[in-house]
């Protein structure tokens, strides 16, 4: 008798933590990192099979109003040395821009487009974008399920951006770290569109880092795989590392 | 000899410290259909592009060499360094000293503000990016959300052309490549440079002086051929891009006040326009462009985009080949004047790229160029 009251107290407990609770400590178990420089690789999967590879290195600051960041691709050889330049902003478009180095040309690029694929993977702009949690609306229904043996809160939560390529995305989050386990994300027809699972998890000078990401695409048989092969945090990084003036060096 | 031992230094230290190295060996054919007598039909040639970049704690040095072996045009068969420059960044502000390329423009299918270098003729007189390196010293100082550079451009380079035989040899004459140029081909040229960007709205800016030779050369006919002259000028140029959700807007503008009694001054104005169309059928994006040029002189100009638009199309296929085709029609609307481009690219097994391409010119009378159908294949090799 006591076991049940004790489990039913932890549910009561857990049950206890808004939507938005759950939110917030997700996105605090991973933020303060201040800064990252991390080596990449994007293994990319077709319907039969085949595999093609990218790997790229991502510099990343923290910032109040969303991250700066910037990504040079080392690989395919064609595209080695090209840089992209974001600067995020949670109340209006991002700023991005390219930088080609056979021309070399920097290019201002659009960025309200959201849904569009990262170099060809299953990846979207908004997947591999700051995932903040002020960017979401969220149902107030929360269940604790099992995913992979782990107690996780499963809910749901809609982009505020009407440019956003998902119209829900349904999200596992670890009950003991809040750390997201597992995402679908649903398209503008309202039809599951992809699955995101996240793994290998590690902690970091106090702030926890994801070792991989694991995209299927249902409605097209691909897959990509993106893997953090070298990570560090809390680097010397700062804003002067992240001007328009970085990309032509 | 120079250039050679150059390469050969380059390789040799590339293999001993940490170089950074990329670039592409691809074979390029070409195959034409025109009605012209004594001009070759087809041409095949191995090219060579590669960078090398040595990084140091406040420097970097780097050399860009390009090498084109054309299996029939023997003008065509060079090397150089285009880029061969060393850099050192201080705490606000870089300094270049050497030969480099830069880019300078907004628009899609030609860039009149891209000035700084001369146009590669011997190369491909239609790509517009193909450049010779120019020899400067060139400061740049950043501030909070602009930047300034001075630039001097130290030398006049010449242009050569393909031989007598390539359709794109287009002159009636024998061609002399030295250049002539009123006060020697040493004079300086200077460029003030400002460049910044909106905070608030997704701007960028550029505003350029110039005071010294002008990119535009006149050909005059001496001892029987065509030589270039360059001549001086103070100029004005301008270009900017805005962005305003999925639609960028260009502009690329320019004022010369020439100091040659042969060469009236002249302005020159691009506007353009690009809308794309993300995920118009599954990852594919389309983007549809639509560019005007003009140029204004009391002279009568026998250059492209003198009054001329430009109808594009662009499809990125979003796939893990990083296929995409561009399509342009360029229509002078003075004479009727057509150029119609369309060029397809693929990645292949990770390391190669393919591009093909077909372009036809159909123009009228008093125009300097031919008829003509270009089918272009490249195949590469990317380390």
């Amino acid at each position: 008798m006591k076991k049940m009251i004790l489990i039913s107290m932890l549910s009561v407990s857990l049950m206890a933590l808004s939507s938005i609770e759950i939110a917030k400590k997700s996105d605090k178990a991973t933020d303060g990192f201040e800064s990252s420089i991390s080596k990449t690789q994007m293994t990319l999967i077709n319907a039969r099979g085949q595999k093609s590879v990218r790997d790229m290195i991502m510099k990343t600051l923290e910032g109040e109003d969303g991250d700066k960041t910037i990504s040079v691709f080392l690989s395919p050889a064609d595209v080695k040395g090209t840089k992209v330049l974001g600067w995020e902003h949670l109340d209006r478009d991002d700023d991005q821009w390219l930088y080609l180095p056979a021309l070399k040309r920097v290019k201002r690029i659009a960025s309200r487009n959201k849904s569009g694929s990262f170099m060809g993977s299953e990846f979207s702009y908004e997947d591999i974008g700051n995932q903040n949690y002020k960017k979401y609306k969220y149902d107030d229904k929360i269940e604790v399920v099992k995913l992979d043996g782990l107690e996780c809160y499963k809910g749901i939560r809609v982009p505020k951006d009407r440019y956003s390529g998902y119209t829900k995305q349904i999200t596992w989050v670890d009950t003991k770290d809040f750390l997201v386990r597992k995402i679908e994300y649903y398209d503008r027809k309202k039809e599951l569109l992809k699955t995101a699972i996240f793994s290998k998890y590690k902690k970091i000078d106090g702030v926890w880092r994801m070792g991989k990401i694991e995209m299927t695409n249902h409605q097209s048989d691909k897959s990509t795989t993106l893997v953090w092969i070298e990570d560090k945090i809390k680097t010397s990084l700062t804003k002067r590392d992240f001007d328009k003036r970085v990309l032509k060096k | 000899m120079i250039k050679k031992l150059l390469v050969i230094g380059l390789i040799s230290s590339s293999l001993c410290a940490e170089v950074e190295y990329m670039g592409n060996v691809s074979l390029e054919m070409r195959s034409f259909t025109h009605d012209l007598s004594n001009k070759r039909d087809h041409s095949v040639a191995l090219r060579l592009e590669t960078e090398l970049k040595q990084e140091f704690d406040n420097a970097q040095v780097v050399a860009k060499i390009k090498a084109i072996y054309d299996k029939d045009d023997n003008s065509r068969r060079y090397l150089d360094f285009n880029d061969l420059y060393y850099m050192h960044s201080f705490e606000n502000s870089d300094i270049l000293i050497g030969r480099s390329t830069v880019f300078w423009g907004a628009l899609e299918f030609y860039n009149i503000t891209d000035v700084f270098n001369t146009k590669d003729l011997l190369d491909d007189p239609f790509d517009y990016n193909s450049k010779l390196g120019s020899w400067n010293i060139t400061q740049t100082t950043y501030l909070e959300d602009s930047e300034i550079s001075i630039m001097v451009k130290l030398h006049e380079s010449n242009q050569k052309m393909q031989d007598a035989e390539s359709v794109n040899y287009f002159l009636p004459l024998a061609y002399n490549d030295k250049l002539s140029s009123e006060e020697g081909e040493f004079r300086p040229t200077i460029f003030l440079k400002y460049s910044g960007y909106g905070e608030d709205v997704q701007i960028d800016y550029s505003i350029i002086y110039q005071n010294g030779y002008d990119s535009q050369r006149y050909l005059r006919v001496k001892d029987n051929k065509f030589q270039q002259n360059a001549y001086i000028v103070n100029k004005l140029l301008g270009f900017a891009t805005l962005i305003d959700g999925d639609t960028i807007y260009k502009v690329e503008a320019t004022y010369a006040d020439s100091k040659s009694r042969q060469i009236d001054n002249y302005a020159q104005l691009g506007v353009g326009v690009e809308h794309t169309l993300y995920g118009f059928s599954n990852q594919r994006d389309m983007g549809l462009l639509v560019e005007y040029y003009r140029h204004e002189s009391d002279q009568k100009s026998q250059s492209f985009f003198t009054n001329d638009l430009v109808l594009g199309l662009r499809v990125s296929m979003n796939d893990a080949a990083s296929s995409s085709i561009l399509a342009g029609l360029n229509i002078d609307l003075d004479n009727h004047e057509k150029i119609f481009i369309v060029k397809y690219d693929t990645r292949v097994y990770e390391s190669y790229k393919l591009a093909l391409s077909y372009q036809h010119m159909s123009p009228e009378e008093d125009s300097l160029f031919q008829k003509l159908d270009l089918v272009k294949l490249e195949f590469g090799y990317y380390f």
